[in-house]
């Protein structure tokens, strides 16, 4: 523990009326003494043990689900006239695929008995995050590796990532926003708003065709800057929750 | 070590579930007595900080939970009423799942979890899936995942639903053998559970504490309010219909009604020695 802390929770505890004297001298003996009598706590496991952890339980299903997931989206590529343009009306799939595994503590009612460990739900969901992005991310990688060679050129990479972010990244973000709000019907809710995304962005290009010229990059820019941004507010939330002692999607019966 | 709640409320709209809690709990095992809809589950998710309270705190070692995050989390081990699991795992995997939630490292978490195993008589079944459990064998699944990180604050909401008298007893021995210098607190509405373990009990109505003390003083409340009639069989409804009656007991032609009233009830009654139970029946009445 950094000595500012120390120092706050003795002035916390014995500060009552007044600057507690000799804080210093307190901090130190304080020090001394849990060198000498060590804690009795066993020692826990960090971050990336506990993601080790989260991986060999959940892992597995959860990249599984992305890869068939990929491999519809390799074949829809492949079959297309659009080619590797019908790949971004897929994306919101990859978030489908991983519902199950971020509601299932909801689903089987173990979500509280996951909250109160020393972990806690929130830690828990930002480890499946990690899996899931990079399962993504995978996948992402290789179907513009797949985009490369289908038109053996680097042209279009850049307007093909934005085209797969801004649908990844809304599906995502409502993900977290209704585990967040911990709605009772989050997980069909998730389901729904991906299966309309897809729906949605397949017929994007005939009904918004201008969405699809050069001269509308910047929108896309934005969306993906504004997505980006509530994406993050998501995670800083994730985080703050673990902090203390606050309850991330736990659903209230 | 202490456990200190203040002031806890909780209000759903209108509804007011918990109702300005106040108490200080150390080393010992504490029964929550109340019927369905007294609060406990209520009052026992905000001890676990799963609920977030209208207003008042609940303190570990003078700290607020809601501050100590991780580090009250740590010390916790809890047993919700509507325990959960995942129905493809098997109760070994399952143990090992929250092990790794509780932050134990995995050769430790191996070792503890045979433990738990052992101690809850899981061990012929530890790999098979949960789902094919017995209510009673899932409940000794969900005191298992409860004790894996060596709590010093044990919460279990209703730990012996579901249990065949025989495993009813071995659980209320584990808790009490395990309690020691730990806070362990139990949530249930049979009496004999809190009778046969707990060194003090509160007893909770319309989300107040109505009672606290132990066993024996409990009882000793309503002393000279518990009584003993003997009857005609056909008289026994009639006492059933006016009065609370604990017990009804066969003898012969005849039956003894326990009764639980303010005042003799008939000339032939006599006063017997209270038991928990009758002071559980004295506040609740018919309600029970």
């Amino acid at each position: 523990m950094r000595n500012k802390a120390l120092k706050r929770m003795l002035r916390q505890d014995l500060g009552h009326g007044g600057e507690p004297v000799r804080l210093e001298e307190t901090v130190a003996l304080c020090r001394r003494l849990a060198q000498a009598h060590p804690a009795d706590t066993e020692a826990r496991q960090g971050f990336w043990g506990f993601l080790a952890d989260v991986f060999h339980f959940e892992g597995i299903p959860l990249l599984l689900s992305q890869l068939a997931v990929l491999l519809a989206a390799c074949l829809a590529a492949l079959s297309s006239r659009m080619g590797v343009y019908e790949v971004p009306h897929y994306m919101p799939l990859f978030i489908l695929a991983v519902v199950p595994a971020f509601f299932r503590g909801q689903h089987y009612r173990v979500s509280e008995v996951e909250a109160v460990t020393r972990t806690s739900g929130a830690l828990l969901t930002l480890a499946r995050l990690v899996i899931a992005g990079g399962g993504a991310l995978v996948c992402l990688t290789f179907l513009l590796a797949l985009e490369i060679w289908l038109q053996r050129s680097c042209e279009n990479l850049g307007h093909i990532v934005i085209y797969c972010l801004v649908p990844y990244l809304t599906c995502m973000t409502a993900m977290l926003a209704l585990i967040r709000r911990s709605k009772r019907d989050g997980a069909p809710l998730c389901m729904a708003i991906a299966l309309g995304s897809v729906f949605f962005w397949r017929h994007a290009s005939s009904l918004f065709p201008w969405l699809y010229e050069a001269s509308a990059l910047g929108v896309w820019v934005a969306a993906v800057l504004v997505y980006s941004w509530l994406f993050a507010k998501e995670i800083v939330y994730i985080i703050h929750a673990n902090k203390e002692v606050n309850m991330y999607g736990i659903v209230d019966r | 070590m202490e456990l200190s709640i203040d002031r806890l409320t909780k209000h759903y709209g209108h509804k007011i579930a918990v109702d300005c809690v106040s108490a200080t709990l150390g080393p010992g095992v504490y029964g929550l007595l109340g019927a369905n809809g007294a609060g406990k589950t209520t009052l026992m998710r905000m001890l676990c900080a799963i609920l977030e309270p209208t207003a008042g705190e609940v303190r570990f070692d003078g700290r607020e939970v809601s501050a100590m995050g991780e580090a009250y989390r740590d010390v916790l081990g809890y047993l919700p009423q509507d325990f959960g699991y995942y129905p493809t795992y098997t109760a070994a995997e399952f143990l090992s799942y929250i092990a790794a939630l509780k932050g134990i490292p995995r050769d430790r978490a191996g070792r503890r979890v045979r433990e738990l195993l052992e101690t809850l008589d899981l061990t012929a079944v530890a790999d098979r899936k949960i789902k094919t459990f017995s209510g009673g064998m899932k409940q000794r699944v969900g005191v298992a995942q409860a004790l894996l990180n060596d709590p010093k604050v044990l919460i279990l909401d209703e730990p012996t639903a579901g249990l065949d008298p025989k495993e009813r007893v071995r659980l209320r021995n584990l808790l009490s053998e395990y309690a020691g210098d730990r806070i362990v607190l139990l949530s249930t509405h049979i009496v004999s559970d809190v009778e046969a373990i707990a060194d003090r009990v509160f007893v909770m109505n319309a989300g107040r504490f109505i009672m606290y003390g132990t066993v024996p003083e409990l009882a000793e409340q309503v002393r000279g309010k518990v009584w003993e009639l003997t009857v005609p069989r056909e008289q026994a409804r009639f006492w059933q219909e006016r009065c609370t009656v604990a017990n009804y007991r066969h003898e012969g032609e005849q039956v003894v009604l326990r009764i639980i009233a303010d005042a003799k009830p008939a000339d032939g009654a006599a006063a017997c020695d209270p038991i928990l139970d009758d002071a559980y029946l004295y506040h609740f009445g018919k309600e029970a």
